[in-house]
């Protein structure tokens, strides 16, 4: 059941006129069943994988509290520990087996030259997600963050919550889970909020993404055609990519705040940032911290990744033994990103590529300060700040055209083509989505014009001048403003049945 | 407590009036933008008039199916509800429609194996009749069987398939049309074919040095869209359960087509079983009755088979002959 279709619509209206009469000690209970129904309405045989990934992770958590309640600190640790990995090992196990089973199987057979076939697996719907999500809660368990829940249908709430279910954001328990449990009153400013919030990922996702993804797709089919907009290719990309997952998670939320729940940030301006490090905070920002608090904290400072810091430094130095753990943790972290992203090479590469400069950058993070003084740059300055924007956007462009192009040669011929071709009227030989040459100009006028909208609602809320929620305009202007944003779907958006959402797939 | 009811009511009637605004200008764009379509017409007769005849099915039938000419020594009325993109689901639900409406005694329903071998495509192919439905306990059930899962366009915007390049210049006479309750049809004739009164839409001639490229759908009974077979049963049933007389036909198509790799035979062979089975009469002119009415290209206006106008009047006349004879009848 996609978050756009009528059936949803009606669903939710209908959800929502419940959950409001009924009272707010049962009101979870609702969200529940509505969370419940949409999973399985969406795909039936998956309920029982997600069912088994809620045992497993309230059985882990219930027997580690048990455990931590009934012996003392460090007799409990080991014992826990061993219900922790079973319980991540249960966890990551099914997501393993059902999305990376064929990944593994296809690189022995390419290894061994042996003939080995396909496995006809399920992909449950949004399971990178709520792995995660259960994970994180084990965790937060063992490291006593939080207490494990007592009640199995509560936990099956946080894990099961059907607006961040299909593309997050990947919630924290301590701060989903009391919001899902303890019940709302009817708050009309939280439906006014909800509604921007959906409106304007409509229009991202049904405007910007969607005519972008027509042209971006028409230029990656046929790059010969097209070679003179092929820079434009990996730009529309760009756009597509950022409308579609911002889109999306613009929805949930704004779902969610129509139940009086507040869901993480996923996004912050990712394209104002002045480095690769700065935009993992604000690109995919609920992926980033996950990896951060329990992949990259734990790695580095594990008792290997000291070791390794010890040996280094007495070979190459204090500043180097302080700094490789580091990197090496970012590379590992970046590594299950691109694993993350989906079982293929090009995603494992694309994670890599962040990794690797973004632990070049640290290490070479003096080097690049010397140069700055060297040179009297400011760091502080708009032109330097400008300057690093442009070089992340750059890297992350470059990043992005072994993302969409379907092999590296592809790939490495569009770059080419980027840099030796440049003749932006081939644009207008693209048909228009299901309209023809003749409306090719009023789509990329709606484009450039909805990518312009973007930009400066971006730069107005990286500036802090524009709350993504206009509290001060008059109720009737912000009536209007989400009227207009809603009915730009129909009137500028393509006349094409609505594409996907991409991170869905995950 | 006092002002928090307060702001909760001022609240309240903030939503309503959003609510209320928001529906009316969704229903004046929908005035304004969605076009009048020889569509509006047709279910318009069906839900208003009364007619013997209904003929259901897709471009050929709208095209080669004259009700005038076939029924003019019947005494009978008719009218022609196909369209291109009509498949049975579709059919089906006119069919509802025209009997919660009125009383036809006949349904003729013009048979294409291809549209039967592939799934509808979800949005405007539905809105196409959707949209111009009465509100009846036919559109509910249309609307369910065929909407929730379409984007939420459909429902609220159902316009958005047309583009505003397509629907601006028209703004003025939609207006006037249906703010009128206008169903003439002058609006619907154009410079290739003219829509009619009676729901034929009359081609007209075209040399065969100009006829599109055709590709036809092979026939391969496996690949029948099990959607198309439910909907196309429960036409059936409902015509029995109605006491209607339901005739399916295949129109003729040029020699050139029928040369086609795309196993017309089987086609052929499977529904005369199938109708066979299900007590339905089945008229082929592909077949059965080849000789009835030409296949030389010039009655055609392309390979898909449909004739222009004049070609369709004399072709309807021994189509009624033969289906509306006092035997058969």
């Amino acid at each position: 059941m996609g978050l756009t279709s009528i059936r949803f619509l009606l669903c939710l209206a209908a959800v929502l006129v419940v959950y409001y009469l009924t009272p707010r000690r049962a009101q979870w209970l609702v969200l529940l069943c509505a969370s419940v129904a949409f999973y399985l309405w969406s795909d039936l045989r998956a309920g029982v994988f997600l069912l088994a990934s809620i045992l497993i992770t309230y059985f882990c958590a219930r027997r580690m509290d048990t455990i931590q309640r009934s012996t003392d600190e460090a007799a409990a640790r080991p014992r826990c520990r061993r219900v922790l990995i079973l319980g991540m090992l249960a966890d990551f196990g099914i997501l393993a087996v059902l999305k990376y089973l064929n990944f593994l199987l296809q690189n022995v057979a390419a290894l061994s030259g042996a003939s080995i076939p396909i496995l006809k697996l399920l992909l449950p719907l949004g399971i990178s997600y709520y792995t995660f999500q259960t994970v994180g809660y084990l965790l937060d368990v063992y490291w006593k963050r939080t207490q494990a829940q007592t009640n199995l249908l509560r936990l099956a709430l946080f894990v099961s919550f059907f607006p961040q279910l299909i593309q997050g954001p990947i919630g924290r328990y301590d701060r989903l889970a009391p919001q899902l449990l303890e019940g709302h009153d009817l708050d009309w400013d939280n439906l006014r909020r909800g509604m921007w919030r959906i409106a304007w990922g409509l229009f991202l996702k049904m405007v910007l993404a969607d005519w972008a993804g027509v042209f971006r797709e028409a230029i990656f089919a046929s790059p010969e055609q097209y070679s003179g907009i092929a820079i434009f290719g990996v730009l529309l990309y760009t756009v597509e990519l950022y409308g579609n997952f911002a889109g999306g998670i613009d929805l949930a939320i704004g779902i969610s705040l129509l139940f009086g729940v507040r869901l993480d940030e996923n996004f912050r301006q990712p394209f104002f940032s002045g480095s690769l490090t700065e935009f993992w905070q604000r690109w995919h920002i609920t992926l980033g911290t996950w990896m951060k608090d329990y992949v990259f904290f734990p790695l580095s400072m594990s008792r290997f990744m000291r070791n390794v810091g010890k040996k280094s430094k007495a070979r190459f130095g204090k500043k180097i033994g302080r700094l490789l753990p580091l990197c090496l943790s970012n590379l590992i972290v970046f590594f299950l990103v691109g694993l993350w992203h989906g079982p293929t090479w090009a995603n494992i590469g694309w994670g890599l590529y962040n990794g690797v400069i973004i632990a070049s950058s640290n290490l070479l993070g003096g080097f690049y300060e010397n140069a700055k003084t060297r040179l009297h740059i400011r760091s502080e300055s708009r032109g330097w700040r400008l300057f690093t924007i442009l070089r992340t956007f750059a890297l992350i462009q470059l990043s992005w055209y072994f993302d969409c192009a379907a092999s590296l040669k592809e790939a490495m011929h569009m770059i080419g083509l980027s840099l030796t071709h440049f003749a932006p009227a081939e644009f207008l030989a693209i048909p228009a989505a299901g309209a023809g040459l003749r409306y090719t100009p009023y789509a990329l006028l709606t484009l450039c014009v909805g990518v312009a909208i973007w930009f400066v609602v971006d730069l107005l809320q990286d500036k802090g001048k524009l709350q993504r929620e206009p509290e001060r305009m008059h109720w009737l202007v912000q009536t209007a403003v989400i009227l207009a944003l809603i009915v730009s779907v129909p009137l500028l958006g393509p006349a094409s049945a609505a594409r996907g959402f991409i991170y869905a797939q995950f | 407590m006092h002002s928090f009811n307060l702001q909760f009511r001022r609240g309240a009637r903030r939503f309503v009036i959003a609510l209320v605004l928001a529906g009316l200008l969704f229903w004046a764009l929908d005035l304004l933008l969605y076009p009048c379509t020889f569509m509006r017409n047709d279910v318009h007769v069906l839900a208003t008039e009364q007619r013997d005849v209904l003929i259901l099915g897709t471009s050929n039938g709208k095209m080669d199916l004259d009700p005038d000419s076939m029924l003019e020594h019947t005494g009978l009325t008719g009218h022609n509800a196909c369209v291109g993109g009509e498949y049975p689901v579709d059919a089906y639900f006119l069919a509802k429609l025209a009997m919660e409406k009125q009383h036809p005694s006949q349904i003729v329903f013009e048979l294409d194996p291809g549209y039967l071998m592939t799934e509808k495509e979800p949005g405007n192919n539905y809105l196409l009749f959707y949209h111009e439905f009465p509100m009846s306990r036919a559109k509910l059930s249309y609307f369910a069987a065929t909407l929730p899962d379409c984007d939420f366009r459909a429902l609220l915007f159902p316009f958005y398939e047309y583009t505003l390049n397509q629907t601006l210049p028209h703004v003025g006479e939609n207006l006037r049309l249906k703010l009128h309750r206008d169903y003439s049809v002058e609006h619907l004739k154009g410079s290739v074919q003219a829509y009619h009164e009676n729901g034929m839409i009359e081609k007209y001639v075209v040399a065969e040095k100009d006829f599109p490229a055709y590709d036809p759908v092979a026939f391969d009974p496996d690949q029948i869209a099990p959607r198309n077979l439910e909907y196309l049963d429960k036409l059936i049933d409902l015509c029995k359960e109605n006491d209607i007389r339901l005739v399916v036909s295949v129109m003729p198509l040029p020699e050139q087509t029928l040369k086609s790799d795309a196993n017309w035979d089987g086609a052929w062979v499977w529904f005369a079983e199938y109708f066979k089975a299900r007590d339905v009469e089945f008229f082929n002119f592909n077949r059965e009755y080849y000789d009835l009415w030409s296949h030389d290209s010039i009655f055609y206006v392309d390979w898909d088979g449909h004739m222009n106008g004049e070609s369709a009047k004399g072709f309807s006349r021994i189509f009624g002959m033969l289906v509306f004879s006092a035997a058969n009848s």
